[in-house]
């Protein structure tokens, strides 16, 4: 629960004010390959070292994550059925022979039609989904953020005891 | 900014240190998991293992436990085997490809029981299509019924339906085939007209013959020449089209020749429906073998085609792409396509298997037996050696008995090319009801021998059971079900037979000692037409032609009466018709045609007598 609340906070925070929109936006667009392709896969293991090693806003990443999430369920038949033509397709033929006969790529399960079709379209994606995601937070913070601080109620939650006690739990 | 965080990488590598501990600590649970699950799309019943070890250290996995669910039983085993020990190779591991140099199977039994049902709650799609195919062939095998009572009774002829005789639609066909044919020619020689043209062009031969070039002068000859040159382009236009045509009349009515010919087998064949609608026995020996043992053969070749379908899935030819169903997840599974490299480790090997097998018990059967595998793998292309596999005894307990099993599956060519046989001797033999009655027969312990060979789609293949020792009784559940491992019969007409069939069929067998059933079976390996042979389907029939023989033959002549009297009418007509065809209509075309050749060639005589060539 203390770990879920501190997440929370955490996501919260980072909309609002931690890091640049440019930082916040490549993290959730980075994050959102976790949702939108099968979890347990090797390429996930890769990008999720990239996430670790290189200065992304990993709370955005998890934002991102859970964004895609229902995302990737619903679009599944989609990245069914692109997978499946990629595969079929004859003239790329070598390169999945390639792939699935190359030692540790074998590993990436690059030939089957859902991890394929969804890894594809978030690497089309994920650009877009850059620009999107920094559009958003810059507009979230300049309307509503500052919307929500003018409003009575934030005021009167934030001078409440029981925002202490959320304040508690704030991470440092 | 620095972009990179390098404090993280400690903890990154911990979290990936981690990962591989839980792999190392949970791969005799995936090991286990995965031979389960792949054990049930290839056995299309469930695959249980008590325990697996993966040393990946040592190159070794150990299964402790496997039993694989009969699909067509499922309360019992396919196969058990109490230790399974795998040497593994580890590199071709990272290309998720298993390559297993010897795996030694022990304590392996066959059709032992189980606590629990085997069958699968949702088998995977191609498995289960596989199974409902196989068993949609059964109940489409068409079982002849063993009825006598009918006999008794008086035969209803009139339920043969005009609409159900195959002679009538076909007659009609050739009635309505005759007269559209009959149509499109008259209409043909009607716009080809070679009457006028042949009365026109005799007209210009007569002027020909009768004239004179010195009389008819530079004028009249060039108006002849002209005339003659396009009465002669006609005559050759016409000449072309009318062969076509004839050409065409030639083939049709040939055609429609052979239809007719074809009602008389189209009798025979509404015969013979006419009389299985009414439930009278045939007096033919195979016929007979059908009704008593095609229950009995159907459900055991149930498997074996099950099988030789499996291997052409899982031992696919060639080195095209192959599809497989994506791995089990929340997710959706999605397909997963392997492609197969030339000079490649194949996906899956097993180089070579041993099993030492047991049957126990003090059954003549009971002893050890060797058995030796090689060459199976997923991609027999890549490997380029068939699968091989042998069986034979190693030590007999009691009695002297002999087991051979031989196989080859040779699917490295673009053609499946699969030969096998098995000969089991001193073995129990199946105990069944006979043509679902209350007559049961035990054949005791005997022989039987399958061999097979498969080219392509073509399956031909022979199965024998051989018994001196045979028991009969009489009694029990009617069409009791009872058959060898708790199989149930498949397809036919399971029906129950009458008292007096019953009694007859009771003592023409009772006394039987020696039984021999043979199944041959040919055709395409998911559905093959079978032919069933036994000596006492012979001892039935000599035994119903005997006792029975004139009142058959009075209820069968009382049959052929009745679809007589349906389709004489029907093939008389047809018969008419194309003979109407031919003579007013078939017959006018070659005249024709040879009319316009003849007056085409005096034609041509005329002209260069008249009108001499420069």
């Amino acid at each position: 629960m203390y770990m879920i609340l501190k997440l929370i906070q955490k996501l919260i925070a980072t909309l609002n004010s931690d890091g640049t929109p440019g930082q916040v936006a490549a993290g959730m667009a980075i994050g959102t390959v976790f949702g939108l392709t099968p979890l347990l896969n090797l390429h996930n293991l890769l990008i999720l070292s990239v996430v670790v090693l290189v200065r992304v806003t990993f709370p955005a990443v998890m934002l991102g994550w859970f964004v895609a999430v229902p995302l990737g369920f619903a679009f599944d038949p989609l990245f069914d059925e692109l997978g499946q033509r990629l595969l079929e397709t004859l003239a790329l033929n070598p390169v999945w022979t390639a792939v699935t006969n190359t030692p540790v790529i074998a590993l990436a399960n690059l030939n089957n039609s859902v991890v394929l079709g969804s890894l594809v379209v978030w690497m089309i994606a994920v650009f877009p989904l850059y620009l999107l995601f920094r559009w958003g937070v810059g507009r979230y913070r300049a309307t509503v953020y500052a919307r929500l601080q003018r409003m009575k109620i934030y005021r009167a939650v934030k001078a409440s005891k029981l925002y202490n006690v959320y304040r508690l739990f704030r991470p440092e | 900014m620095k972009i990179m965080r390098w404090k993280a990488i400690v903890p990154l590598l911990l979290v990936l240190v981690l990962i591989g501990i839980g792999y190392v600590l949970y791969s005799d649970t995936l090991v286990e998991h995965t031979i389960e699950s792949l054990g049930a799309d290839l056995v299309g019943a469930k695959v249980d293992l008590d325990e697996a070890d993966l040393s990946l250290r040592e190159g070794r996995v150990r299964l402790v436990g496997l039993a694989a669910a009969n699909p067509n039983a499922p309360m019992r085993n396919l196969v058990e085997a109490s230790e399974i020990i795998a040497d593994v190779r580890v590199l071709p591991l990272l290309e998720k490809k298993v390559v297993i140099e010897q795996a030694s199977f022990r304590g392996v039994r066959f059709g032992t029981e189980r606590a629990e049902s085997g069958e699968l709650e949702n088998p995977s799609p191609e498995s289960g299509r596989l199974l409902r195919e196989i068993s949609g062939w059964a109940d489409r095998v068409r079982i002849p019924p063993l009825n006598l009572d009918a006999l008794n009774a008086v035969v209803n002829v009139d339920a043969v339906s005009i609409d159900s005789l195959t002679t009538v639609s076909r007659a009609r066909g050739v009635v309505a085939f005759a007269d559209s044919v009959r149509t499109v020619w008259e209409q043909n020689l009607s716009q080809l007209n070679p009457a006028q043209l042949i009365d026109t062009a005799r007209a210009l031969v007569d002027r020909l013959n009768r004239a004179n070039a010195l009389t008819l002068g530079l004028a009249g000859i060039t108006d002849l020449a002209n005339s003659s040159r396009s009465v002669l382009t006609s005559l050759t236009s016409t000449t072309d089209r009318l062969s076509g045509l004839d050409s065409n009349v030639r083939v049709t009515m040939n055609m429609l020749t052979q239809n007719v010919t074809g009602l008389v087998d189209d009798r025979a064949a509404d015969y013979a429906y006419a009389r299985r609608l009414l439930r009278l026995p045939s007096l033919d020996a195979p016929d007979l073998s059908a009704s008593l043992f095609g229950d009995m053969a159907v459900a055991r070749l149930e498997p074996v085609l099950y099988w030789v379908n499996q291997a052409e899935r899982y031992l696919p030819p060639g080195l095209n792409p192959r599809r497989y169903p994506g791995p089990k997840r929340p997710r959706r599974a999605g397909v997963t396509v392997t492609f197969p490299k030339r000079d490649a480790i194949p996906k899956f090997l097993v180089e070579s298997a041993d099993a030492d097998l047991a049957i126990g018990g003090e059954g003549v059967a009971a002893g050890a037996y060797a058995a030796a595998l090689s060459g199976v793998t997923t991609e027999p292309a890549i490997y380029g050696q068939p699968l091989r596999a042998m069986v034979q005894r190693s030590g007999a307990t009691v009695g002297p008995t002999d087991i051979r099993v031989n196989l080859a599956l040779d699917h490295t060519g673009s053609v499946i090319s699969d030969s096998g046989s098995a000969y089991l001797n001193g073995i129990p033999l199946p105990q069944f009801a006979l043509a679902g009655s209350r007559v049961n027969v035990d054949l005791g312990t005997g022989s039987t021998e399958l061999s097979l060979a498969r080219t392509g789609d073509s399956l031909v293949g022979q199965w024998t059971w051989r018994s001196n020792q045979v028991r009969w009784s009489r009694g029990g559940g009617s069409g009791e079900r009872r058959a060898e491992g708790g199989e149930q019969e498949a397809g036919g007409v399971a029906q129950r037979l009458g008292a007096f069939a019953e009694d007859f069929l009771w003592q023409a067998i009772a006394s039987l000692e020696d039984v021999e059933i043979t199944v041959r079976f040919s055709g395409s390996p998911r559905g093959p037409s079978l032919r069933i042979g036994s000596n006492v389907g012979r001892v039935v029939a000599a035994n119903l032609r005997r006792e029975l023989g004139e009142r058959i033959e009075q209820a069968e002549q009382q049959v052929r009466q009745q679809v007589n009297r349906l389709v004489d009418q029907y093939v008389t007509e047809a018969e008419s018709r194309v003979a109407a065809l031919e003579s007013e209509v078939a017959a006018v075309v070659g005249v024709r045609l040879s009319e316009v050749v003849d007056v085409r060639t005096e034609l041509e005589r005329a002209i260069r007598r008249v009108i001499p060539r420069p």
